[in-house]
């Protein structure tokens, strides 16, 4: 996946949501509410190994640190 | 032996200079217990914090009864304070993998974030912003 296809994904990804790409990251797989759904409907789609990414409300800059 | 890794791309909601994303370190680890194992995460590497975080959620589909653990309150760096909870799990990042206690919390707006206990006690990192990707190189500290 190209850094402008990561980008746009991120972008248009549901805040407060999880998001997961194949295992080489290639592409989306899944997107779901919580953490257990996008990880059982990535495995559904015969990802067994899914990254898993979650999307914050928001995309400010992050002065991490614990980040909340 | 070291392993280099390409910082991650996220997206930037307002623009700055020009530019509508920003490079952060990251790494997909993923975290075994009760003979279950998590997805590989997302986590951001975080030299301010000072423990290895992450979503309650990941930590309920391992079984753990995330609310029981030792109570672990927090502050970030504006003041906002949080509850997690610490719990014992295997760690794996790619070769590597060892036990560590880490906290899960449900107000986290990443799925992970490994800090100084359990992350940068167990590698030795070093950041480097020369190339584009900048990039940051892990080597593992044999005794821990």
């Amino acid at each position: 996946m190209s850094l402008e296809e990561r980008l746009k994904v991120l972008k248009e990804a549901k805040p407060n949501s999880w998001i997961a790409f194949s295992a080489d990251e290639s592409k989306v797989v899944a997107q779901a509410d919580t953490y257990a759904e996008v990880v059982a409907l990535a495995q559904e789609l015969g990802e067994s190994e899914p990254v898993v990414e979650k999307i914050p409300e928001n995309w400010l800059p992050r002065v991490f640190s614990h980040c909340l | 032996m070291s392993i280099t890794y390409p910082y991650t791309s996220f997206v930037l909601s307002k623009p700055e200079a020009g530019q509508s994303f920003v490079w952060r370190p990251a790494l997909t680890v993923v975290l075994h217990e009760n003979h279950r194992k998590s997805a590989p995460i997302r986590s951001l590497v975080d030299t301010g914090s000072d423990r290895c975080i992450f979503d309650g959620q990941i930590g309920e589909s391992l079984g753990l009864r995330v609310r029981d653990g030792q109570e672990y309150s927090f502050g970030g760096v504006v003041g906002a304070v949080a509850t997690g909870y610490f719990h014992k799990v295997r760690m794996q990042l790619g070769g590597s993998s060892y036990e560590t206690t880490v906290v899960f919390c449900y107000e986290l707006s990443v799925g992970g974030i490994l800090g100084q206990l359990g992350f940068f006690d167990h590698f030795v990192a070093t950041f480097d912003w020369t190339p584009n990707p900048p990039v940051f190189e892990l080597e593992r500290i044999p005794q821990n």
